[in-house]
């Protein structure tokens, strides 16, 4: 444990050193090394897809892939994994990640890492307890995009930094157009959760998050996120609470929610229980 | 291309109601806890190479993704109980042979040595069987927790329960360490894993070769395990189970060893094996056992082995460190230092017994300077012999007390340097141990009451002689010796008066070898014993410089003056200042009676006064007395042979010679003058003439004079002529006085009255140093100004506490000090 995090500290600190310029071209050299496919040594195959990887960049931030390949069982032996039970396109964002430490969802994206890519093992933990922190995510829908931007760090976000482009989808059409964004996300989301990578883990909730401010009301196929979200984690997790915040107001007060969300509470026992519990708290 | 991407279509969402329809429960819990809890066992069974890791992750994932996390957890928990308790256990016990049982009765000792091979044999079968198991256990719970890992992360985030790893850590010491060994017996895994591996300790012990790597990683199990769920470093079993049991053993052994050892009697022989111990236990303890051990064991050896023995075996008979001392046993002195100094900081028990011997070693030198030399004596009392030879040979030879003095510093020196080698090879320049060796040298020095006087002579000796033919380092060297030893004299105001005695000598008879080599011994001794200790002696040679000034001037004065034909007599005089020179020392005085000066001849007379003159006329107010018995005169005499011829000898001799041999150039040839015409005629004093005589009428190279009866001694009747038939080979012939002339050791009267003389002048001091205080203090306690006094002269000498308080009543009685009413025990000064 320790000498891996001492890794990532030092490969973190060159990074800052540089203005995470050299972070931005080792990701962009290691993009180009898993497109060309040269010197892999594990195949993860997913249904008719072959994904070819390398271990050495692969288990370093999974680790799923790093037990998976350490030798005694049939994949180290045979260094092939297979993942059919996943969805291919999620696998290749997964892969994305981990080569470029950013991934592409039609919402962000750019060539460059994302932010919690470039952070240590134990930033990422923090981060990640700040973003689901009850505070911040006790969301008054109509003001809340604009605190929860102020509040991303300023120095380095590759999910801002190509503003004009990604506002005027933001702004305009692609409210309409692509909100499909949130599915992506929560996937990308349970996926690291799965596989044990915390930054893309850490990444994908804040888009999640993001997305989810914005249009969780107008989005007709909420309900379908919430019911993939409760079916795929453990009833700590923390995009639970998110969703109980975020929706506990209206849920309260209109009655169209609450009837649309009546198969799910009939479902999903925590769901319910959470719910309740969020409401009671906030003393309606 | 990142743009292509941003646009990638993803598959449209299901709807709600079809996500109720594909909530089949096709997977339920006891499906895929069946899957995965033969797939736990194939990779206990080691077949974990057939398992697809991805499916029994997958399987314990949606485990926990259906709320039944803790339910995997007991499942797995129970798994793993029943596969230790059932199988390894098994494995475990099936491998201790009833011989090690049985070791486990303490009354089956003696059988064990009988059958230690087969016991050995035993133990390293089960020590292989328990390490197998160990090792099987950590890696297979190692594959468990990976397959397990999103369970352990689910489980370990709520942070009630350990991670199934600790669990299974938990599970081993229960089910396989503590197990009984037989289902009905009190003795555990543990038990029979400890005596077992003890024992084998105790075979290496005693010389048998182990199998070390075996029993290390042995204790990596038992680090590995611990006695409390948080795992902290202080609950693992080494540290809590075998480790006390390792150090009692010890302890017990080495109690044993150095009680067998001191048996045994051998210093150098437990000094070894000790040795030798501590770097087998420190070796047991870094390849064997726990690194974190070699402190503690160290310890055991330190106390069981060295502090309860050591003091025996330094003082062992005829091995010890007296005899390795004696022996010069450099390695056996090292050991023991090192083993004295890891249980006492001091050293204790070698600094006392070096201390011991150097003392002794001490006194047998001062007790054989103070017995004459035999055997020098015998031989000359041989009958027959070449007289002349034996005469020569009286010359040269010092005079053997003087010799046995100059013995005494050099054996002084070279036992110190014995002593400083051994100090820095065996013991590590170590600081105690050189403080106690100085003062063991400081000691047996001032044990000797001559130590000054010797000291003195040794310096004398060698800057008259013995730095001939020498180079500046190593006069440098001989004089830094001399100089050791004086810093160990206590009494340094007896040597002072014993050194300006000496060097009086080797100054006005122009003794000294080099000058450069007397202020080199002065500066050096400025720098070890201060200023005010050279003083007076600096100001000796400054009126050796001023006076060859003054020599030079007269010549000149006389040279300017009337009387060109006088017959003139070149005169080289010695204005010594008679505060700084020794001047008792130099005249001796027959008891305290007036001694009256010398008459010297006309000439000599006239020459006399006109010096004084000469003197006083630059000099007003000042006295000049003439030391007759220090000075010296060449003299050309005539000697007129029988068969007509002359022949003419250059004399030196002494000035009292001189007087006397003027004497016979007013009388007649072939006239003679008695001792007693002599005395009167020229008021040497008796003692002084009787040696001078000798010289010139008994010495047989110089018999300026024939002596009637001629004898050795010199009686008040005997005639004196002047020898006309003297006869020499030389031209120059210098004609020294009898005995006395040089420094040589005191007699018992004159000691005696040095000592009188020093306790006078040190009476002196102690009430200056009195009075110095008093006045600084104005009011003082008795104890308080005892030890002001003694602080201040302990640069000089040790002053007598008696002398001390007789001197305050003294000043007392004269009223410089009052004793204050109100405050018993207190002086006041009175101004």
């Amino acid at each position: 444990m320790e000498p891996a995090e001492y890794c990532q500290q030092t490969e973190k600190e060159s990074a800052s050193d540089l203005e995470g310029f050299s972070a931005t071209m080792l990701q962009l050299s290691l993009w180009k090394l898993y497109q060309s496919g040269d010197h892999t040594d594990l195949d993860v195959i997913c249904g008719d897809r072959v994904f070819k990887v390398h271990k050495a960049i692969v288990c370093s931030q999974s680790s799923f892939f790093a037990a998976a390949c350490s030798g005694y069982f049939k994949e180290g032996v045979e260094a092939k994994v297979d993942l059919s039970d996943d969805a291919p396109c999620i696998l290749e964002r997964f892969f994305q990640f981990v080569y470029l430490g950013n991934y592409s969802d039609g919402e962000h994206f750019d060539d460059l890492p994302a932010v919690p890519a470039l952070l240590s093992s134990i930033e990422v933990s923090q981060e990640f307890e700040k973003t689901y922190t009850p505070e911040d995510t006790d969301f008054n829908p109509e003001e809340s995009p604009a605190k929860h931007q102020a509040s991303e760090p300023l120095e380095y976000d590759s999910d801002f930094s190509h503003a004009s482009l990604d506002k005027c989808i933001h702004e305009d059409n692609y409210l309409v157009k692509y909100p499909i964004g949130l599915f992506t996300s929560l996937r990308m989301y349970l996926i690291a959760d799965k596989y044990g990578v915390p930054a893309l883990k850490l990444l994908a909730g804040q888009r999640f998050i993001r997305t989810a401010i914005l249009h969780w009301t107008t989005y007709e196929d909420f309900p379908a996120v919430i019911d993939e979200l409760f079916s795929s984690t453990p009833s700590s997790d923390r995009l639970r609470h998110f969703i109980y915040s975020l929706i506990a107001e209206d849920y309260r007060s209109q009655a169209s929610l609450r009837e649309r969300l009546r198969p799910l509470v009939e479902k999903h026992v925590g769901f319910a229980i959470g719910l309740l519990d969020c409401l009671v708290a906030r003393n309606c | 291309m990142a743009a292509m991407r941003a646009r990638h279509k993803i598959r449209a969402p299901r709807r709600v109601r079809e996500v109720e329809v594909a909530t089949a429960p096709t997977e339920d819990f006891d499906t895929l806890w069946g899957v995965l809890s033969s797939s736990l066992i194939e990779i206990h069974t080691k077949n974990a190479s057939t398992l697809s890791f991805e499916e029994l992750y997958r399987n314990a994932y949606r485990m926990v993704l259906m709320m039944r996390g803790d339910d995997l957890y007991e499942r797995v928990k129970t798994l793993e109980e029943n596969w230790l308790r059932d199988h390894v256990r098994k494995q475990v016990t099936d491998s201790i042979l009833p011989i090690l049982v049985r070791a486990q009765n303490p009354q089956s000792i003696t059988d064990v040595q009988d059958q230690s091979n087969e016991r050995r044999a035993a133990g390293e079968r089960f020590l292989a069987v328990l390490k197998e198991a160990w090792s099987d256990h950590l890696l297979c719970m190692g594959m468990i927790t990976d397959v397990l890992m999103y369970m352990d992360r689910i489980i370990s985030a709520d942070r009630t329960k350990p991670s199934i790893l600790v669990v299974s850590m938990i599970l081993f010491r229960n089910h396989v360490l503590r197990a009984p060994v037989r289902p009905d017996s009190d003795i555990t895994v543990a038990h029979v894993f400890e005596s077992t591996v003890l024992f084998m300790i105790q075979l290496e012990r005693t010389g048998h070769i182990i199998d070390r790597p075996l029993i290390r990683n042995c204790m990596y199990m038992l680090e590995g395990l611990y006695e409390t769920v948080a795992e902290e470093e202080s609950s693992n079993l080494y540290l809590t189970t075998f480790e006390p049991a390792f150090l009692s053993t010890s302890r017990e052994f080495y109690k044993e060893e150095g009680a067998r050892l001191l048996e045994v009697g051998d210093a150098a022989t437990f000094c070894r094996i000790a040795s030798q111990r501590i770097a087998e236990e420190s070796e047991r303890s870094r390849y064997t056992l726990v690194t974190a051990t070699e402190p503690k064991i160290g310890e055991v050896l330190n106390n069981e082995l060295i502090r309860k023995n050591i003091e025996e075996v330094v003082r062992l008979e005829g091995t010890g460190v007296r005899h390795m001392l004696d022996q010069n046993q450099l390695d056996g002195l090292r050991i023991v230092y090192t083993l004295n100094a890891r249980v006492d900081e001091k050293k204790s028990a070698l600094t006392g017994e070096v201390s011991k011997r150097i003392v002794e070693l001490g006194s047998e030198i001062n007790a054989s300077s103070i017995a004459p030399p035999q055997a020098p004596s015998a031989t000359e009392k041989d009958p027959g012999g070449d007289k002349k030879e034996k005469a020569k040979e009286r010359e040269k030879a010092v005079n053997p007390q003087t010799a046995s003095a100059i013995k005494w510093v050099d054996d002084i020196l070279a036992l110190k340097r014995q002593f400083d080698q051994m100090w820095e090879k065996c013991f590590q320049s170590d600081q105690n141990l050189h403080k106690s060796i100085e003062d063991s040298f400081e000691d047996f020095i001032n044990r000797n009451t001559r130590s000054s006087e010797y000291l003195s002579l040794f310096f004398d000796e060698n800057l008259k002689k013995g730095i001939k033919g020498k180079t500046e380092d190593e006069v440098d060297a001989l004089l830094d010796n001399g100089i050791t030893l004086l810093r160990y004299i206590k009494d340094k105001d007896l040597f002072e008066t014993y050194y300006k005695k000496h060097l009086a000598r080797r100054l006005l008879m122009k003794r000294s070898a080099s000058m450069d080599a007397e202020r080199q011994m002065i500066s050096k001794m400025k720098m070890e014993v201060g200023n005010q200790f050279t003083q007076r002696i600096e100001a000796m040679f400054k009126d050796m410089t001023v006076s060859e000034d003054l020599s030079v001037n007269y010549k000149e004065h006389i040279a300017r003056s009337a009387d060109p034909d006088q017959k003139r007599i070149d005169l080289d005089i010695h204005i010594l200042t008679s505060t700084m020179w020794p001047m008792d020392a130099m005249v001796k005085a027959r008891d305290g009676q007036v001694q009256l000066p010398c008459i010297f001849p006309r000439e000599v007379d006239n020459l006399r006064q006109s010096f004084e003159k000469f003197y006083l006329d630059k000099h007003s107010g000042r006295k000049l007395s003439w030391q007759a018995s220090m000075g010296s005169a060449d003299i050309r005499a005539t000697f007129q042979r029988s068969n007509g011829k002359t022949q003419r000898f250059e004399l030196n001799v002494s000035t009292y010679m001189m007087v006397i041999l003027l004497l016979f150039n007013d009388i007649p040839d072939g006239e003679s003058l008695t001792f007693e015409e002599i005395k009167e005629r020229t008021c040497i004093p008796e003692y002084d003439l009787i040696r001078n005589l000798q010289s010139l009428a008994v010495a047989p190279k110089t018999r300026v004079l024939k002596k009637e009866p001629m004898s050795k001694d010199v009686k008040p009747t005997d005639r004196f002529f002047f020898n006309n038939d003297f006869q020499s080979p030389f031209v120059k012939v210098r004609i020294g006085v009898v005995a006395g002339g040089a420094n040589k050791v005191e007699n018992q009267d004159q000691r005696k009255e040095t000592e009188k003389k020093m306790n006078d002048e040190r009476g002196g001091s102690i009430e200056a140093a009195i009075v110095r205080i008093m006045k600084q203090r104005k009011k003082l306690g008795h104890t308080g100004l005892m030890n002001e006094v003694l602080t201040q002269l302990s640069s000089r000498f040790v002053p007598d506490v008696n002398m001390v308080k007789k001197r305050i009543e003294s000043l007392i009685d004269r009223e410089y000090l009052e004793r204050l009413e109100d405050e018993p025990a207190t002086y006041g000064y009175i101004a």
